[in-house]
C-alpha cells in the first residue's frame, strides 16, 4: 500500500478533488453531534417538518478534515474562515455522498492558504449543503514536517 | 417557547435578537474532540496543555469549529426549516477559545428582503468572550419558513 501524500502546497492544485466518500446518517451519530455541541431539538430525534427525524445543520462539521486525513498525511490545521450552503435537509437513515475539492490555492503574508468546498448530495444526487472551509496550508513538505 | 415568528417579523435593520451565553467547559471540549474522532480520546492542541505548548500556544484552546453551532441553532429557532433549506453562514475566526471562556452570541439584522414568496433575513453575528473580545464574526440568516 503506497504512502499518502503529505497535505501541503506541492500536492495541491486548484479544482483537484482531494477525496469523495458516502455516509450512512445514523441516529447515533445525530446523538452523538447534538451531545457534543449542546443541540437540542425535538427534530434531531423525532418527527419533524420534513417528516422524521433530520440532522442538525452542523452535523459535518468534521468530515471535510476527515477526508483530507482519508487521502492525506496532514499535520494539523488552522482554520480562519468557514461557510455553508443549506438547500435541502439532511435525513436520518439516508447515505449521502460527500466530496471535497480545492476551490483556491494563494500566498498571504508569507502563509500558504487554501480554500477547499465539501459538498453532500443524497442518493438522487440532490445537493443538500455545500460547506467552505479557509485554512492555512504548509508551503513546503519541510513546513509541513516541522509545523 | 416565544413567538419567534412574530418577533423576527416584526424586526427591523438594526435590532437584535436576544443574546444568548455558552460557556465553553474543558468537558465540553473533550466531547467535541470525541465526536470529531469517532468516540476516541486524543490528545491534541484542543485537548491537552502540553501539546498545545509544544505547538507555541499559551494552553489548550477550543476548536473555532465547535461553537459555530451556537450560532445556527439560533438561526434554526428563529428561521425555522428555512434554515435548513435556504441558511446560509459565513464566520471567521478572529480569536482562541480557552477552556472555561464565556461566550455571548449576538445577533444584529443586517438586510431582510423577499426571497421566493418569502422574506429573507441576514444578521450579523459574533461571540464575544468575558473579555469582550469577539472570538467569531460574520453574516448568518436564511427564508423564514
Amino acid at each position: 500500500m503506497s504512502e499518502k501524500p503529505d497535505f501541503v502546497w506541492e500536492n495541491l492544485e486548484v479544482g483537484m478533488t482531494i477525496g469523495e466518500r458516502s455516509v450512512l446518517v445514523t441516529q447515533e451519530k445525530v446523538d452523538a453531534h447534538c451531545d457534543a455541541v449542546g443541540a437540542k431539538r425535538e427534530w434531531y430525534q423525532g418527527d419533524s417538518p420534513a417528516g422524521g427525524p433530520i440532522a442538525p445543520p452542523m452535523i459535518f462539521i468534521n468530515d471535510l478534515l476527515a477526508i483530507y486525513d482519508e487521502n492525506y498525511k496532514r499535520f494539523g490545521t488552522i482554520h480562519a474562515k468557514l461557510g455553508y450552503r443549506f438547500h435541502r435537509p439532511v435525513r436520518v437513515g439516508e447515505t449521502v455522498n460527500q466530496k471535497v475539492t480545492v476551490k483556491d490555492l494563494y500566498v498571504k503574508r508569507e502563509k500558504g492558504w487554501i480554500v477547499s468546498e465539501l459538498s453532500v448530495t443524497n442518493e438522487t444526487g440532490e445537493l443538500l449543503l455545500t460547506s467552505s472551509h479557509t485554512s492555512v496550508l504548509s508551503l513546503t513538505r519541510k513546513h509541513g514536517k516541522d509545523g | 417557547m416565544a413567538n419567534t415568528r412574530a418577533e423576527i417579523e416584526n424586526m427591523n435593520i438594526g435590532d437584535t435578537l436576544p443574546e444568548r451565553t455558552h460557556k465553553v467547559d474543558w468537558e465540553d471540549i473533550l466531547k467535541f474532540n470525541r465526536y470529531v474522532t469517532g468516540g476516541v480520546d486524543t490528545k491534541n492542541i484542543h485537548t491537552d496543555d502540553e501539546v498545545a505548548r509544544k505547538a507555541g500556544l499559551p494552553r489548550a484552546l477550543a476548536t473555532g469549529r465547535h461553537p459555530v453551532s451556537f450560532i445556527t441553532e439560533l438561526m434554526v429557532d428563529y428561521l425555522g426549516m428555512g434554515f435548513i433549506t435556504s441558511g446560509e453562514i459565513d464566520v471567521s475566526f478572529v480569536k482562541p477559545i480557552f477552556p472555561g471562556d464565556v461566550l455571548t452570541l449576538m445577533a444584529v439584522l443586517r438586510e431582510k428582503s423577499p426571497d421566493e414568496g418569502a422574506m429573507r433575513y441576514l444578521f450579523d453575528v459574533s461571540l464575544v468572550n468575558q473579555d469582550g473580545a469577539a472570538v467569531t464574526i460574520g453574516i448568518a440568516g436564511g427564508r423564514l419558513a
